[in-house]
């Protein structure tokens, strides 16, 4: 009988040792470290809230937030749209729609070096994009180094020169970043709109065009509506993957330029490896677990809170 | 007839769109293809741009083969991604099986914890990791890259959710038959629910392939480098020649774009696999 009882914990067991080991020992870590001093080499020493505080009145902390969340305000809308009108398109019965989402789908399965390399080429300042656009007639900017305002270089292109704090967020370089996000993650949601579209009963939307309405309006009354919990779920798990943005930063910009693309993963890379400052990058982690968690949560609730029994 | 000719005209509006939108999404592949086929003499900043180079040479993609150990990174990448795909199925599984179908005490509580650890992102983790790593004595080696994503929640719950599906006739009758827990699970269940291992199994390896934040910091030595942190630290090597750097990106994506589209049922079922709860 006693056999019989330990049984169950055999199987969890290995399970559980790997996850304790490599999850929950770091997160408790985490929260040590965090009232420390520590640089890996020298015994850790208690600063109580230092660390906490130090971030708050740290400028480049806080010029690093903001570019974080900038960037999330800037990614997840454009995910959303785009992905849900690549859902839309690809909703159809013709034949070959299974081949083109496989093909859709290639820019996510490519790893965030070769993206990075590919965008970092095309964003060249003599590179593709800017020969396009000089097929326009426009001087093309430098992209992934340019940190004038967004608002500013549209204004500049067609010759008003502005100094204004409104139009210097977010730099160019930040927005190009966040182009590239955009480009690799959009069929990823899409999949998760597809799931959703399918879910649509055909006859809604049938009676909605019988009772004479177009396309756009059959889309805006009768889609959006019905895939309201898919834009939510989207919406936040599109939120979670922007905040920790990394790969991006690390192939394409290094932070640069002035910082203007760091991004708080990136900063916590740097703190940790670069200037073993340990606890102080324990603290910036738990700052950014907290705001993760907020949305984390949030998902958790919506999604299967209940799928546990 | 008139119907039949409208059905055909927006079947070819739609085919029409679909190519745009697909010729945006992968003309970026197609500039790097041609970057990299692009001769020494070739101007790379020629305008108007030149999709098509001429001549075509494949010579880049030998001297980008000769520059970096490919081989190496290859081998390494490839030795990393089974093992962990191996280790992640084999114990995902045994947790998720118990999980399923055993009753225990501590059961909910365990759950709850594992459904917990999705809520913590690997970045957060990243420094307290690499020091456990440290102390275990792990870094710079292929255990230090392979262990701490040996077993994940996703999995877990995926392969937990499938072993749930299976009848308990099926289980009773293995009893009955004088199967132990041990096989039950291992020459029962396991082969039942193969379609969820698969999904599970494809969604490690791409993982794995492209994984770059936790080899960059956990991996020293350029023998054990992978083919993703060889590719990073190419930049360096080759200054910016386009040409070989969009050839050694070629090499490096084939493989998993090969890989995805051989096994892309897979991933569609496991993405939306109790993405939204209807």
């Amino acid at each position: 009988m006693n056999h019989q009882r330990l049984t169950p914990y055999l199987f969890v067991g290995p399970g559980l040792i790997l996850l304790g080991t490599f999850f929950a020992y770091p997160v408790l870590d985490t929260v040590w470290l965090s009232f420390h001093k520590y640089d890996i080499f020298n015994p850790a020493i208690f600063v109580g809230l230092e660390n906490f505080h130090r971030a708050f009145t740290d400028e480049l902390f806080l010029r690093v937030l903001a570019n974080t969340l900038l960037y999330a305000a800037i990614v997840v809308p454009a995910l959303v749209v785009i992905s849900f009108f690549l859902a839309l398109l690809l909703n159809t019965a013709v034949p070959g729609t299974q081949f083109v989402r496989a093909a859709y789908y290639i820019p996510v399965v490519t790893s965030i070096v070769v993206a990075g390399i590919i965008w970092k080429w095309l964003y060249n300042s003599d590179g593709l994009l800017n020969a396009l656009l000089q097929g326009l007639g426009i001087a093309g900017p430098v992209w992934l180094a340019d940190s004038r305002g967004v608002g500013q270089v549209l204004l500049g292109a067609v010759g008003i020169e502005v100094q204004s704090v409104w139009l210097s967020e977010p730099a160019l370089a930040l927005f190009s970043v966040a182009m590239v996000t955009i480009w690799k993650a959009s069929p990823y949601y899409m999949i998760i709109y597809l799931a959703g579209l399918q879910g649509i009963p055909r006859e809604l939307e049938e009676a909605a065009r019988a009772d004479g309405a177009g396309w756009w309006r059959v889309v805006r009354h009768v889609t959006i509506p019905s895939l309201r919990p898919y834009t939510l779920v989207v919406t936040i798990i599109a939120t979670i993957a922007a905040l920790r943005t990394f790969g991006e930063v690390y192939v394409m910009t290094g932070g640069g330029p002035f910082h203007r693309t760091n991004l708080l993963a990136y900063y916590i890379y740097t703190l940790g490896f670069k200037y073993l400052e340990v606890g102080y990058a324990a603290a910036v982690s738990l700052i950014l677990l907290l705001i993760i968690l907020v949305f984390s949560i949030l998902n958790f609730r919506l999604a299967g809170g209940d799928n546990t029994d | 007839m008139t119907l039949l000719r409208r059905v055909l005209a927006e079947h070819l509006v739609l085919y029409g769109i679909m190519v745009a939108v697909g010729t945006v999404l992968l003309a970026p592949f197609g500039w790097l293809l041609s970057t990299a086929l692009k001769a020494e003499s070739a101007d790379l900043f020629a305008y108007p741009p030149q999709w098509i180079p001429d001549p075509v040479v494949w010579g880049n993609f030998v001297k980008a083969w000769n520059i970096l150990p490919f081989a190496r990174y290859i081998f390494n990448t490839f030795f990393i991604a089974i093992t962990t795909v191996i280790l992640n199925l084999f114990f995902c599984s045994l947790t998720g099986y118990a999980l399923a179908r055993m009753r225990f005490r501590g059961r909910q509580l365990i759950l709850y914890c594992v459904l917990a650890t999705t809520m913590v992102p690997f970045q957060v983790l990243l420094i307290p990791l690499f020091i456990v790593t440290l102390r275990l004595g792990l870094v710079d080696s292929y255990a230090g890259v392979i262990l701490p994503v040996a077993v994940n929640a996703f999995g877990i719950f995926l392969l937990r959710q499938a072993f749930t599906t299976v009848p308990q006739d099926v289980e009773d009758a293995a009893r009955i038959d004088g199967c132990g827990d041990f096989a039950i699970y291992a020459r029962i269940m396991l082969p039942l629910i193969k379609p969820a291992l698969a999904t599970q199994a494809a969604f490690t390896f791409v993982a794995q392939w492209n994984d770059f934040l936790w080899p960059l910091v956990v991996l020293k030595s350029r023998e054990l480098y992978t083919l993703q942190l060889g590719l990073a630290s190419l930049q360096g090597v080759f200054g910016v020649n386009w040409r070989y750097i969009s050839a050694a990106s070629v090499i490096a994506v084939v493989p998993t774009v090969l890989f995805f589209l051989l096994t892309q049922r897979f991933f569609t079922k496991g993405l939306t696999a109790g993405a939204v709860k209807g």
